[in-house]
């Protein structure tokens, strides 16, 4: 019986241990708080097991700061990165390895605008 | 003998018991067993009868050393089994809770806000579609710029090899 207890008990903790979510800055966006700023366009969706969330920006600089810091600050994690400067404006991608999955981060500055995006499978974020 | 050089098992005590009845026994074994049978707390049929032709009642020092062992193994057999129980109660309502947050979030969910206002559904769905697929377009982008860079890479490579 302490054996199947002890177990039991190391069973839940390895779980528990397993599936950690990944607690990402980029992701701290998505607390509702750009909701009711008329220059952001929040998507959020989650469907066939992907989640994915996203905001315009319009004429916005000071939220596309606070998105760059927050892309800064998940850069360390990313397993591959990418920025680049070009016509379309400015781009950066990071990918970030969650629970075995890829998260796919995206920001796109343009004319002082900006598209930017996370997404990935839902077992990623939990 | 002191009551700690006494550790016959169960079996045994009852097979000497099965012995004394049988009167197979010598006159030692048998103060011997009598001594013994006072002292183990054992209790089996065969050992209450031998007990009760010797004469012999169980000490009580022996008995209520029997009683708080089994009360301490009882004790501890119940609650093994009421942290197992629980143990799996709180998996299975995990699990339940798991499932009907499942059922009740439906397979598809969307979510979207514009100019400050939460949009209706109907157009929820457009503009999260929209932007889905302008993240496609957008990582579709990446990987076109991240293979010209490559490219880019290896021409130099090639270049500078070839004017060495």
């Amino acid at each position: 019986m302490k054996h199947f207890i002890i177990f039991l008990t190391l069973l839940f903790s390895s779980l528990t241990a397993m599936a950690k979510p990944p607690h990402l800055a980029a992701e701290q966006l998505f607390d509702g708080r750009y909701n009711t700023e008329k220059s952001v366009r929040t998507s959020i969706s989650k469907a066939d097991g992907f989640y994915y969330r996203s905001l315009h920006i319009t004429n916005n600089p000071g939220i596309i700061k606070i998105i760059e810091t927050a892309l800064k600050k998940d850069a360390p994690r990313a397993s591959k990165s990418f920025e680049q400067e070009g016509e379309g404006g400015r781009y950066t991608s990071l990918k970030i390895i969650s629970n075995g999955e890829t998260i796919d981060i995206g920001l796109q500055q343009y004319n002082g605008s900006a598209f930017f995006f996370i997404k990935g499978k839902e077992k990623a974020f939990k | 003998m002191k009551e700690q050089d006494v550790k016959l098992t169960l079996q045994e005590t009852e097979q000497l018991c099965r012995l004394y009845m049988d009167c197979r026994l010598s006159v030692l074994e048998e103060t011997e067993l009598q001594y013994v049978l006072g002292k183990l707390p054992y209790s089996s049929p065969c050992i209450d009868e031998a007990r009760m032709l010797m004469g012999l009642t169980i000490s009580k020092k022996a008995l209520k050393s029997s009683k708080n062992k089994s009360i301490f193994w009882r004790s501890r057999a119940t609650i093994s089994i009421a942290a197992s129980i629980t143990i799996l109660l709180i998996a299975g309502i995990t699990l339940f809770h798991n499932q009907s947050i499942n059922e009740h979030n439906p397979s598809e969910m969307y979510i979207a806000y514009a100019d400050g206002h939460k949009v209706s559904q109907e157009q929820t769905i457009r503009q999260v579609e929209a932007d889905m697929k302008t993240a496609e377009d957008f990582l579709n982008h990446i990987e076109e710029l991240e293979s010209q860079e490559q490219r880019m890479v290896n021409n130099f490579i090639n270049q500078i090899s070839a004017e060495q």
